[in-house]
Order: structure tokens, then C-alpha cells, then sequence
């Protein structure tokens, strides 16, 4: 039908995906993901009382708390899945050579972009349509108008249509689809994270010079960002200007909307319009210039213009040119593999790691500045926050480690030179900790910035008084804040602990993807959504478990390594000094077991997932063929 | 002692069988061209004699030692070259070369010496310090060739070696085969370009839905399938029946009369050259020229496969 209406690259790429498995086993895991973690909310809420059997009652008016639970879970969605679904759309047409193909049609740019964009957008569409039901148990239960239900559908929809045209954005400008995403995350959580921070700071500088009297608010109703923006929007409506902090973070829109009324809402929604379409003119403009770009991956072109950069800052009366860390021009000694690892790819250089932590170091440095300036004005810390510093470095710590760990197979596969490797006498076991030999190194120069972070934590904030979060709820637990006692040594003990376990973690993990599975970017995908399902979702399942000290808050801290992070950080959850020593031990054995475990299957695995003979792996094949009942199962192996 | 042995080699994916019961008995210092069309089995059964195969059944030896037994001194004796080429474009050729001296664990103190001898085989000496993506896709097949030739094995395992190159990088890709060769390496190259194993190899196994369905020298398989070669001539003057005089002539089997020549045809070892050149001297007529075909490879490929993938 869809032929009839002149879109041919849409009908093809719909039939594509409906031919595939994995579409219909994603949406299943996303429809039982909703309607689970939205039935769990629900039974979190009225489960005790329920079974008190004063039932009509307490369930009255918590329509409000499952609405706001199902729009979160659909961010959540929109956010992680989206990019994933939509930043292949141009890329894959580039890495398979067929783009050229499709502009000497008669298709132009917009069409093309068009139709790719709504090809993604028709599956994720049907995931927000998912929770139909649910929103009318919503409206059911009461607490909920129809305009917020309202509301919740134009904000999802114009988020996902900002997201989508923010990673068509990026497909169009990059080669691959792995660094597609790779930048779709990282600007995207810049633009989320930083940009409300940036435009509220500026704001308040601006008025500060006015001498206006802004006193900040500090709601306590979810995650903090957002509060400032209330504080702002009611007291000053009618300042749009600042409404472009929202472009980027639907849940401040949606909450904002609902909280201001319908009529000022509509104006919120200018910026993310503004911002999709922006967007959209970038990946049309960009569109022929990038088609068909030139060989060489998007990293070691940005380091070779930090190179250039850096190089001729330094050419300069003060530092003539001074060179610190010359590279050495190494040939291999005994460990090849490593010494590539190391020496020529741009994530294992010294020099481009140097380039790297300065980086790093950067963003951090004016942060804690500003702490610093803080604490001698004696004014109260509520932005940046000593214990928010770390965060933007474990993101950006996770993401270099993951990106290089699950290319450490995968892309000797995609570059056909695996085989050749593999043929050497170099042993399996060789090959594999070789391989991580760069990561390792890595991780090494983001010890670094983590030890910036730490210390400057340590060095700001006095012993037993921390002035963190000074009022309001815990987001997550509804508890509510006191003065958490601060305690420097075991800070620092688990700060340690948790660098030198969840990092080592993402590494194996990684590696252990990259032989598993066939591409890069599915290794790379896998890896970020598993981090994410093991970080979120537990403090997603507890988040309503509001009380001290719960069993369930307690599970959380021992499973999630997001939880452990905030409880080293922020106290997160009221415990005393042995359940926290306790809950945090826990979960540094239990992941130092994973990542034991993930070592042990590389090793032990590695001839088998990489296709190699080794002897220990073909006295167990020569085992099977000796079973002739199993002759076709033993030896079966897809080529 | 023979370089490969194979018996009743089967490699299996899944339900499907890609090698069906191969045996070769290659001796040293032979070259062996394995020719089949795309699906065959060919490069199966490189991987299997490349370590590259977990799963297989037979048995299959390279330079006396079982695969399966000793993989890792299995890989000290042989030289694999995939279809693909396998270099690392990131490096220089002189770092392509050190990393995989490094790789088959050459003394550091031979490794220059070595790199230097093995690019002036390949003739990439002026090319040491070039970037490995910068080279012409000929070049990149001789770097991995010269790759191979580091360790001195005794076996080089040839996949596709000639796909995609020009009819440059082809002839020169020969001769550096040749010179191989005669080193005494003992060469298993599959190819589909038949002409040019035929000039090459000293055997030859036709493979054809995971089935060897032909085994010996070139000449062999001609005598065997019967097959007609061709020699054109070019004559002035002589009897106008030239044509049925050599029609009439011992060992020949079909005489084409075409615009400006004769097509003589016979059967392989029915008839020297020679003996023909001096017959239609002998009938009076001035001979411009004299030219036998070359070997029809695609021919024998033909008669002996049904176009069938395994």
C-alpha cells in the first residue's frame, strides 16, 4: 500500500524489519519490560494496604504516579533504544556501498531522509502505543486529566521525533555505524546533562550583574536538574529564551508542562521543535558532503587536530615548542599484538592519551574552581556539587573503555585480518591479554581525572559534614535528606575499589561481546544496554520502596553499580556505617566475580568463539566425531 | 614424505557438508591448484590445513604432523593467505613485517636481515617505509605473500591469491610463485582463473560440490577427458587441398578451414608438433605461422563439473 504512495525506501525498509526475528522478540522484551516494571509501581503503591483490604480508597488518585511511571519508562525507551534503531538508517547504506545507488534515483536528500527517518520512527511509535492500556489505568485510577494524558503523548511524540532527527543527524555525518552512536550518546548526554546546567548558570550570572533577586528553590518530587527550571518558569514565564535548556530532556518538559498549565506548556515545546529541525538541516546540508567520506575512523581525525592544535599553541615565545612525551617510533619486540594495541591505535598512544586526559581534566578543572571559589566565599554548594564532578568522568570512562573493548576482536574480524592472526603460534591465551593491553593503558591514564575527582572531594569537604544535598527527598527512595555522615578513608577506599573493579568489568564485558557476537556494533550496543539494565534497573524496581532502610533498598545497593556509585557518593540511602560497609562489599565481590568469570570464558573460550583450532578444544572435538549417533549436531559449526 | 596428507576429510556446517570426503597426497616441493567454482569446498579445506577449523572429521596432516594433535606446530610450518589478504592498513610495511617476525617469534637480532630478504623477493624494497593502505591492491597480495615467507615454512596455504588483481599484479603474482617454487616450497593454491594454474601447477584436483572429482597433472586430466588440443597454421602457397591432406594425416582428428588459417586439432600424445610442422613442409607450402593453444583448462573444467554448488 505504502508503494501506491510513492515511498519505495520506506516500504523496503518496513518490509526489512518485519522479516526479522529480532523485531518481534524487541518488542515482546519491551512491551513485558512496561507492563512489568509499570505493574510492579503499581503494586509497590497499594500493595500493603491492599492486602489490609481497604482497597477503593487507597487506590484513589495514584493514576498520577503510574502515569508518571509508564512517561518515564517511554523516555527511558526513547532515549536508549532510539539512537540504536535510527543511527544505522544512513551509516549502514555507506558501509554496505549501496548509498550511491540510492542517489542516482530520483529520490533527493529530503526524501531519502525523510523516509529513513520514518521507517525508525513506525516501530517506535508502536512501542509508545504500547502503553495505551496502561494509560487508561492511569486515567482509572484517578489523579490524572485528560489534558495530562494529553500532554504525556505530544511530549513523547516530539521527543522521539527530536531524538530520531538528532541521530539521522549523526548517520548522516559520520562513516560508521558504531561511531554514529557512539556520538549520538555522548552529545546527546552532553546536551541533557550540561545544557539545563549552562543556561541556569548563565542565567543566574546575567541576573546576579542586575542585581535581581533570585533565591533558589530546591523541589523534591525527582531527579534534581529540573527544579532550578520550576523556580524560573513561575516566576518569569515569560522568559522563552530560556526554554532551550529543555529541548534536550523530555521529562523536564513533561513535568514543567504539567506543573504550568497547558497554554504556557505549548511554548516548551518550540525549542524541541526548533531543535529536531535544526537537525534535520544539518543532515540535509551535510548530506552530499559526507556520502561518501573518505577512509580512517572519526577518533584518530579529531586527535590528529588536537595534535595540530595543541602543536601550535605550543609554538610560542614561553614554551618554544617543548616536547614532553616524544613518541618513540617502536618496532615490535616479543608481544606484537600489544605493541599495536599500544603504539598505534589512538586510543593506546601516549601521546593521544595525553591529549585525552587533558580533555578530561578540563571540564573538571573550572568545576572544582568554582568549588573551591564557593567554599572561600563561604556560600552554600548546590551546583556544581564536590560528588557530581565524578559522574560526567565514570560516563565518559565507560564509554572509551567499552568502545575499545568490544573493538578488540570484532574489528580485526570486519578487517578480514582476524584469520591471519589467528594462524600465527602466537597461543590463544597470548592473543587475549595482549589484546587488552591498550585498554588497560586506558584505563591507566583515567585513573587521572578520577584521582582529580576524589581528591578534590576529599580535599573540599570536612569530615562528618557534608553539605550535599542539604534538603529534600532522595529521588529514588522518597527518604527523606539528613546530614549523612562523611567519612574520608572509606571514601576513598571504595572510590578506589569501585575504579578498579567496574572498570576492569566494562573491559571483560566488552571483549567477551566482541568475540560473541558477529559486528562491533552490535558488541557495542549490547554492552551499553546491558550497563544500562544493570545500573537502572534495579533502582527502577525500587523506587518506590520509600521507607529506611529496606531490604529492597539494600538488594539494590548489592546488585546495581549506578546504586553502590551514589551510596559512595551521596549516602543515597540512609544507612548506618556497617550495612553501608557491608552492602558496598557485596557488591565489589559480586562484580569483581563477574569480571572473573568474564576473563575465565575469554580465556577459555577464546579458539572456540574466534574459530581456531587449539589442542585442548580438538581433543573434545575428536570426542564428538566418535559418536557417530551425533554426527551431524557434534560437528556442526556455522562458517 | 608428503608435504599435505589428507584422508576422507569431511567439514560440516551444521546439516550442510561443504567437504565431502576429500583425500590429496601432495608431495614436497609440488604445486597443487585446487580449482572449483564459488561453494566448492576450496576453502574449507584451506582452513582445515590453516588450524582454522574446529570441526572436521578425517584426518589431515601438513608436513607429518597432525592438525588436530599439534595445531600450534602445525602453524610453525605453514604460511596461510586468505582470499582477503589480511594486512593491518594502520602500519607501515616495515611494521606489518616486524609484527608478525614478532609473531613467529623470530630472534630479534635476524629480523631485519630477514624483512629486507623477504621484501626484495617481493619486490617491495623501495616500498619499507610506505603506509600499508597506500599500496596498490597487487602490492598488498605480495606483502602478504612476503608475510608468509618469514618463518621459512615449508608449506604455503594460497587462497584466491590472484582475485581482483590486474593482469600485472597477475603475471607478476606468477613469477613470484614460480620463484617460490623453485625454492622448494611446496604450494597449495586455489584459484578459478584456470589458465594460470595450468601454467603453474605441477597437479592439479578439480573440487566441485565438496567433491574432488578430478586428481593428477594437467596433462593426465587432458589424456584422460579426452580432450582435443588446437594448433593454428598460417600457410602461402602449397596445394589447394591442403585441408584434406592433413585431414588424412596419422593423429589428427578434425581439420577447420577458417579465413586466413587451418584449426588442426588432436588428441593429446597422438601426435608431436614436430612431426606436423615437417608434414605441411613437406607438402610444399610456406608456413607464416605456427601456433598451438594454450592448454584449454576451462575446457576440462567444464567437461568434468555440472555448474553444481555444494
Amino acid at each position: 500500500m505504502l508503494s501506491q504512495f510513492h515511498l519505495p525506501l520506506l516500504t523496503r525498509e518496513l518490509i526489512e524489519q518485519s522479516n526479522r526475528r529480532r523485531t518481534y522478540v524487541f518488542r515482546v522484551i519491551y512491551a513485558v519490560a512496561l507492563f512489568g516494571l509499570t505493574g510492579w509501581t503499581i503494586w509497590s503503591e497499594v500493595g500493603e494496604m491492599w492486602a489490609s483490604g481497604n482497597r477503593a480508597i487507597l487506590t484513589m488518585g495514584i493514576g498520577r504516579t503510574v502515569l508518571d511511571s509508564v512517561v518515564g519508562l517511554q523516555f527511558a525507551g526513547i532515549y536508549l533504544f532510539l539512537p540504536a534503531l535510527v543511527c544505522g538508517s544512513i551509516t549502514s547504506e555507506k558501509e554496505r556501498e549501496t548509498l550511491g545507488l540510492l542517489i542516482v534515483t530520483r529520490l533527493g536528500p529530503w526524501t531519502i531522509l525523510f523516509e529513513k527517518l520514518l521507517a525508525r520512527l513506525v516501530p517506535m511509535s508502536g512501542y509508545l502505543l504500547l502503553s495505551l492500556p496502561l494509560l487508561a489505568v492511569a486515567r482509572t485510577l484517578g489523579g490524572v486529566s485528560n489534558m495530562d494524558i494529553v500532554w504525556a503523548a505530544i511530549v513523547l511524540c516530539v521527543t522521539m521525533f527530536l531524538v530520531a532527527s538528532f541521530s539521522l543527524m549523526w548517520s548522516v555525518l559520520a562513516r560508521t555505524t558504531a561511531s554514529a552512536l557512539v556520538l549520538t550518546y555522548v552529545t546527546g548526554a552532553i546536551f541533557m546533562l550540561l545544557g539545563n546546567w549552562v543556561v541556569i548558570t548563565a542565567i543566574e550570572g546575567f541576573a546576579s550583574l542586575l542585581t535581581l533577586n533570585f533565591t533558589p528553590t530546591v523541589y523534591s518530587s525527582g531527579p534534581y536538574p529540573y527544579t532550578r527550571e520550576l523556580f524560573m518558569l513561575q516566576n518569569s514565564p515569560q522568559s522563552t529564551f530560556l526554554l532551550g535548556s529543555f529541548a534536550f530532556n523530555g521529562t523536564v518538559l513533561f513535568k514543567v508542562g504539567r506543573m504550568t498549565g497547558a497554554a504556557p506548556a505549548g511554548y516548551l515545546l518550540l525549542p524541541s521543535l526548533l531543535a529536531a529541525g535544526s537537525c534535520l538541516g544539518i543532515a540535509r546540508w551535510q548530506f552530499w558532503r559526507r556520502a561518501f567520506p573518505p577512509a580512517g575512523s572519526f577518533i584518530p581525525k579529531l586527535l590528529r587536530w588536537f595534535d595540530d592544535f595543541f602543536h601550535r599553541i605550543n609554538q610560542n615565545r614561553l614554551t618554544r615548542g617543548i616536547v614532553l612525551v616524544r613518541d618513540k617510533n617502536t618496532l615490535p619486540l616479543f608481544k606484537p599484538v600489544a605493541w599495536r594495541e599500544t603504539v598505534k591505535k589512538s586510543l593506546g598512544t601516549t601521546r593521544y592519551l595525553v591529549r585525552l586526559l587533558v580533555l578530561l581534566e578540563l571540564p573538571l578543572l573550572p568545576l572544582v574552581s568554582m568549588v573551591l571559589f564557593d567554599l572561600i566565599e563561604g556560600r552554600q554548594l548546590i551546583l556544581p556539587r564536590p560528588a557530581g564532578v565524578i559522574y560526567p568522568v565514570w560516563f565518559f570512562a565507560v564509554l572509551f573503555v567499552s568502545v575499545h573493548a568490544t573493538g578488540a576482536i570484532a574489528n580485526e574480524r570486519s578487517h578480514q585480518t582476524l584469520d591471519v592472526l589467528l594462524s600465527t603460534p602466537l597461543t590463544s591465551r597470548e592473543i587475549v591479554s595482549q589484546k587488552l593491553a591498550g585498554v588497560w593503558k586506558l584505563c591507566f591514564v583515567l585513573a587521572i581525572p578520577f584521582a582529580t575527582a576524589i581528591l578534590y572531594e576529599l580535599m573540599t569537604t570536612a569530615e562528618a559534614s557534608r553539605p550535599i544535598m542539604p534538603m529534600g527527598t532522595n529521588p529514588w527512595t522518597g527518604q527523606v535528606y539528613t546530614q549523612p555522615v562523611f567519612r574520608k578513608l572509606p571514601h576513598l577506599f571504595w572510590s578506589i575499589a569501585s575504579f578498579l573493579i567496574y572498570l576492569p568489568l566494562m573491559a571483560w564485558l566488552g571483549l567477551w561481546l566482541s568475540l560473541r557476537l558477529a559486528s562491533r556494533l552490535r558488541a557495542l550496543v549490547t554492552q551499553i544496554l546491558l550497563t544500562v539494565a544493570i545500573c537502572a534497573l534495579p533502582l527502577l524496581f525500587v523506587s518506590s520502596l520509600r521507607g529506611v532502610m529496606t531490604i529492597g533498598s539494600m538488594v539494590v545497593v548489592v546488585i546495581s553499580p549506578l546504586a553502590a556509585l551514589m551510596q559512595i557518593e551521596l549516602h543515597s540511602v540512609p544507612f548506618d556505617e556497617t550495612t553501608r560497609t557491608v552492602t558496598l562489599a557485596v557488591n565489589m565481590v559480586l562484580w569483581a566475580g563477574v569480571a572473573g568469570w568474564l576473563r575465565f570464558q575469554c580465556y577459555r573460550h577464546f579458539a572456540e568463539l574466534a574459530g581456531r583450532l587449539d589442542p585442548v578444544a580438538s581433543s573434545r572435538v575428536a570426542s564428538a566425531v566418535e559418536k557417530p549417533a551425533l554426527e551431524f549436531e557434534a560437528v556442526g559449526e556455522m562458517g | 614424505m608428503l608435504a599435505i596428507d589428507v584422508q576422507d576429510l569431511w567439514v560440516r556446517y551444521g546439516k550442510f557438508a561443504a567437504v565431502k570426503g576429500i583425500s590429496l597426497a601432495i608431495p614436497r616441493g609440488e604445486v597443487f591448484g585446487f580449482i572449483g567454482p564459488n561453494g566448492a569446498g576450496k576453502s574449507s579445506t584451506i582452513k582445515v590445513l590453516a588450524t582454522l577449523q574446529r570441526k572436521f572429521e578425517g584426518t589431515a596432516r601438513l608436513g607429518g604432523v597432525d592438525i588436530r594433535q599439534s595445531p600450534d606446530r602445525v602453524r610453525e610450518k605453514m604460511g596461510y593467505v586468505p582470499d582477503s589478504f589480511g594486512v593491518y592498513e594502520d602500519l607501515t610495511v616495515r611494521e606489518f613485517l616486524h609484527f608478525f617476525a614478532a609473531a613467529y617469534r623470530l630472534p630479534y637480532s635476524r629480523r631485519q636481515a630477514v624483512v629486507d630478504d623477504v621484501l626484495q623477493l617481493t619486490d617491495l624494497a623501495h616500498k619499507i617505509d610506505a603506509q600499508v593502505d597506500s599500496l596498490s591492491r597487487g602490492m598488498k597480495q605480495r606483502l602478504s605473500l612476503a608475510r608468509v615467507l618469514l618463518h621459512d615454512p615449508e608449506v604455503l596455504l594460497l587462497d584466491e591469491p590472484a582475485s581482483g588483481l590486474d593482469p600485472r599484479a597477475r603475471i607478476e603474482m606468477r613469477e613470484l610463485l614460480k620463484a617460490l617454487k623453485e625454492m622448494g616450497k611446496t604450494i597449495l593454491i586455489s584459484s578459478h582463473i584456470l589458465h594460470e594454474l595450468a601454467q603453474l601447477c605441477t597437479q592439479i584436483g578439480i573440487l566441485e560440490a565438496g567433491k574432488l572429482v578430478a586428481q593428477g597433472s594437467v596433462a593426465d586430466i587432458y589424456r584422460r577427458l579426452s580432450i582435443l588440443r588446437i594448433v593454428h597454421v598460417q600457410v602461402g602457397g602449397g596445394p589447394t587441398d591442403l585441408a584434406d591432406r592433413l585431414r588424412g594425416f596419422a593423429g589428427v582428428s578434425q581439420v577447420d578451414e577458417q579465413a586466413d588459417r587451418f584449426a588442426i586439432r588432436f588428441e593429446e600424445g597422438s601426435l608431436e608438433l614436430e612431426d606436423l610442422h615437417d608434414f605441411i613442409h613437406g607438402q610444399g607450402a610456406r608456413i607464416r605461422m605456427f601456433q598451438a593453444e594454450v592448454m584449454d583448462m576451462e575446457t576440462a573444467f567444464m567437461k568434468l563439473t555440472e555448474g553444481i554448488t555444494a
